[in-house]
């Protein structure tokens, strides 16, 4: 599903030179792949991520998600593709703090093709999916941090993208929290949605089939 | 789909300025005041310029002016022409094909009516037969004028304005053939107007006009006094042009000026003009339309204002931005909610903007009502229509101006930088410097406008400090009109005239008393003189004064000093051996010299039908 080759993304520093956060990065996830990515802070592994969910653009090599050559991609079809194929959740939720839970739930899909109905139906939905019904019209301020994840995921996958991305998805939650929102995952994933995370937790890490190390940019094992 | 995103974006935008009620209250306040003066002074312009007449088809209705080519500016009512006799006005409808109409009147005139036994002054318009027809409006009681009712010597008669009907009349439904007295002379009500019509200006009735002052023939005209001439207008017949009007009417000035070289002899052009430019001149029209792009000028620092305060908002949100644009959002659609959020703070600014409009307006009207003379009718400073649509207008313009930049600089930052723990939002050397230049362009408007203000304010005060050489608030001023009716003669006028400063001056309250011609003390009247021992070719050469007619007692009334030689006596009345004090400067000027005074066939002397003054004449003493 996605194919990585000679990927390096760098940062000017002087006169010609560059601090490399990622270096030759070659990587293969399959399609219901559950892939961890691991290492110590400053690592590259949330640069990854976001080059893997096309939010950042200043990279180099080679990026193939399905059939399409991303690296070849205007803006705008990245832009398209990422917004058909691809879910994220943050390790700091980042839901929009003056919508309601029905709202932030809403909210990719009213930047995507769906009419008026469709959205109700899918948002009515997820909540009933995520068990969160009865906090659909609360603000994220109201909710504590695994609901927040928990709505954090549930916007991230409400249209129903192949790939789900996470960065630390339990960073910032406690252990119960965190093992709920793994679980979750790890049903998502037997649904066969692919997904690619970042953690710097051994035990979540092994819910995933596969761990890549990251050290200094460079992938030390597959 | 768009209307269900906008609905969603106005929805946010509500919450997110309710939660920030500073930013709101200061944009709305900032916004508010430049909309707010835009809409007042836009309203002033759409009263005074643009709305203009409400007859049927007001593009038609033209001025007309015979214009002298080599006078001033001035000495050709600015640029709108004069016509010096009523014999010039009748010639020119005889010959002319461009006007399907043509009207003649005296505006702001005074009519005395007695009704009733009760004499009562008002503000009144003499009339030609054609006046009311050439404009489309009708008696809604009552009969118009006939070409019958015209003709000196023909029955008195009048149309009384709705006002005057209702509040000095009673309303009273027969009044149409009731007898009053007009001038002095019997008369009977022929009509009563539509409520809200006071054409040309502001007029109360009208009564025909050469019924009353029967036209003079060319160049009969006598020192000082008003040749009773009327402003002259027209409508345009289907097809024709203003440009083609112009032309006939220059050609037949030309062939009024071949035909009678000893009076029309400079008057070798025309003027044809919107009618709607005789009540506002250029220079006003001007002035309205630069205090217009003043306040635009403040909406549109008030606009930097708001875009200041919008970057630094953008700032605080740019993560909210990046969240959006990572959940699908494209650059142009982050753009679309910034905006309908400046919208949303427009829409409240413009609100307050008419609410402030409504305030100014009120106030406007209140001082415009306190102006000596009266404002023209047809000038309703009211929030309309057209407002409306200017208020949408330049709200839009103020949402673009002050929202978009703003948004486009916010929708542009690096969304996964943002995103990341402790991102530092989109503070980018680009927002910092426009942000430097919008402050630096801020106090560069504010300034101009600042100095332009002050020395506006500035030429205001030196204008109401004007010297008149008296003490102003020691002299009181009445005006006063005797009519033919019952004064029919220059003796019996100026016997009242005696007899009235008698009275006066025999009252304790007062020092002093004296007669003058000087319109509420104001306005005097203009006049050509020659100086003895100077050869003038034409009219054009002689030098022009202004002057006014006064009585014995005068100068020492308004506490002046005669310099030189005596003051006006009772007995200076000889209109064969006529009598002048002149200024000291235009003494300097012909010092030495004997001055004689001539009246001119384009004196701009008010009209006004005060007769009988004292021959005596002086020129004005600043």
């Amino acid at each position: 599903m996605i194919k990585l080759r000679n990927l390096e993304r760098s940062y000017p520093l002087a006169k010609e030179k560059f601090f490399y956060v990622l270096r030759e990065i070659n990587l293969d996830v399959q399609e219901g792949d559950f892939i961890s990515v691991m290492g110590p802070s400053g690592a590259g592994k949330s640069t990854l991520l976001h080059i893997l969910g096309m939010h950042d653009h200043g990279w180099r090599g080679e990026y193939f998600l399905d059939e399409a050559a991303v690296h070849h991609l205007k803006p705008k079809e990245r832009a398209t593709l990422r917004n058909e194929q691809i879910g994220f959740v943050f390790q700091q939720y980042h839901l929009l703090d003056d919508l309601t839970v029905y709202e932030n739930l809403d909210i990719p899909l009213s930047y995507r093709r769906y009419s008026k109905s469709e959205r109700a139906a899918l948002v009515a939905d997820m909540l009933d999916r995520f068990q969160i019904v009865g906090k659909k019209d609360l603000y994220p301020r109201q909710l504590s941090g695994g609901q927040q994840q928990l709505v954090g995921v549930a916007r991230a996958i409400i249209a129903e993208p192949k790939l789900l991305l996470a960065d630390e998805p339990t960073g910032n939650l406690h252990s119960s929290q965190g093992e709920e929102i793994m679980e979750l995952f790890r049903k998502l994933n037997d649904e066969g949605m692919t997904i690619v995370q970042v953690t710097h937790s051994e035990k979540n890490a092994s819910y995933g089939k596969r761990i890549i190390q990251l050290r200094d940019g460079w992938i030390v094992n597959k | 789909m768009i209307l269900d995103s906008f609905r969603q974006d106005v929805r946010v935008g509500l919450r997110v300025l309710f939660k920030d009620k500073i930013f709101c209250f200061l944009a709305v306040l900032v916004l508010g005041l430049g909309i707010g003066g835009a809409t007042t002074q836009f309203t002033i312009v759409n009263a005074i310029v643009l709305r203009g007449f409400s007859f049927p088809h007001p593009e038609q209705l033209m001025s007309v002016g015979l214009i002298d080519p080599k006078a001033s500016d001035q000495n050709n009512n600015f640029g709108l022409g004069n016509i010096p006799t009523a014999q010039d006005y009748e010639d020119l409808k005889a010959a002319q094909k461009s006007f399907s109409m043509m009207a003649g009147y005296l505006s702001g005139s005074t009519i005395n009516v007695t009704y009733k036994n009760n004499p009562q002054r008002y503000t009144g318009g003499y009339v030609t037969e054609d006046l009311f027809k050439i404009i489309g409006v009708s008696p809604v009681i009552g009969r118009d004028f006939t070409a019958a009712d015209n003709k000196p010597g023909a029955e008195k008669v009048a149309i009384l304005g709705d006002e005057i009907w209702r509040r000095d009349f009673n309303a009273d439904p027969n009044i149409v053939g009731q007898g009053i007295r007009i001038n002095g002379k019997a008369a009977t009500i022929i009509g009563v107007m539509p409520p809200n019509f006071k054409f040309p200006v502001s007029e109360e009735l009208w009564t025909p006009l050469y019924n009353e002052f029967p036209p003079q023939p060319r160049g009969d005209l006598r020192l000082g006094a008003s040749n009773n001439a009327p402003a002259v207008m027209g409508r345009l017949q289907p097809g024709v042009t203003l440009d083609q009007a112009n032309a006939e009417f220059i050609a037949l000035a030309r062939n009024l000026a071949k035909d009678n070289p000893k009076t029309n002899q400079n008057l070798t052009s025309a003027s044809v003009q919107p009618l709607l430019h005789a009540f506002t001149g250029v220079q006003f029209r001007q002035q309205v339309w630069g205090m217009l792009a003043a306040v635009i000028l403040v909406l549109l620092i008030a606009c930097v204002n708001v875009m200041n305060m919008q970057f630094g908002r953008a700032a605080l949100r740019a993560k909210e931005l990046a969240i959006r644009g990572a959940l699908g959002a494209t650059r142009w659609r982050l753009v679309r909610q910034m905006l309908t959020e400046s919208l949303v703070v427009a829409v409240f600014g413009a609100i307050a903007g008419v609410i402030i409009a409504y305030w100014s307006l009120d106030f406007f009207v209140r001082a415009i009502n306190t102006l000596p003379f009266p404002a023209p009718y047809y000038w309703r400073f009211t929030i309309d229509g057209p407002v409306l649509v200017f208020t949408v207008v330049i709200t839009l313009l103020a949402t673009i101006a002050s929202g978009l930049v703003p948004a486009f600089l916010s929708a542009r930052g690096n969304a996964a930088e943002m995103m990341k723990e402790g991102g530092r939002g989109n503070s980018s050397r680009l927002v910092n410097a426009i942000t430097r230049v919008l402050v630096v362009a801020q106090i560069a408007l504010t300034a101009g406008l600042l100095i332009a203000a002050t020395l506006e304010i500035k030429s205001v005060r030196n204008q109401m400090k004007l010297d008149y050489g008296y003490d102003e608030n020691a002299v009181y001023a009445a005006r006063m009109g005797l009519m033919e009716g019952a004064y029919p003669s220059d003796d019996a006028r100026r016997e009242f005239f005696k007899r009235a400063a008698r009275g006066l001056r025999a009252n304790p309250q007062f020092e002093s008393a004296a007669m003058s011609s000087r319109f509420r003390m104001t306005f005097d009247a203009q006049g050509q003189y020659e100086v003895d021992g100077q050869n003038y070719l034409t009219d054009r050469d002689r030098p022009r004064g202004n002057f006014e007619s006064v009585s014995d007692n005068y100068f020492s009334a308004l506490g002046l000093k005669i310099l030189e030689g005596r003051d006006f006596t009772v007995d200076d009345v000889d209109s064969k051996h006529p009598v002048a004090i002149v200024n000291a400067s235009l003494a300097r000027k012909y010092w030495g010299i004997k001055v004689r005074l001539v009246t001119s066939c384009e004196s701009s002397i008010p009209v006004s039908r005060s007769r009988g003054e004292p021959l005596s004449v002086s020129c004005r003493t600043c």
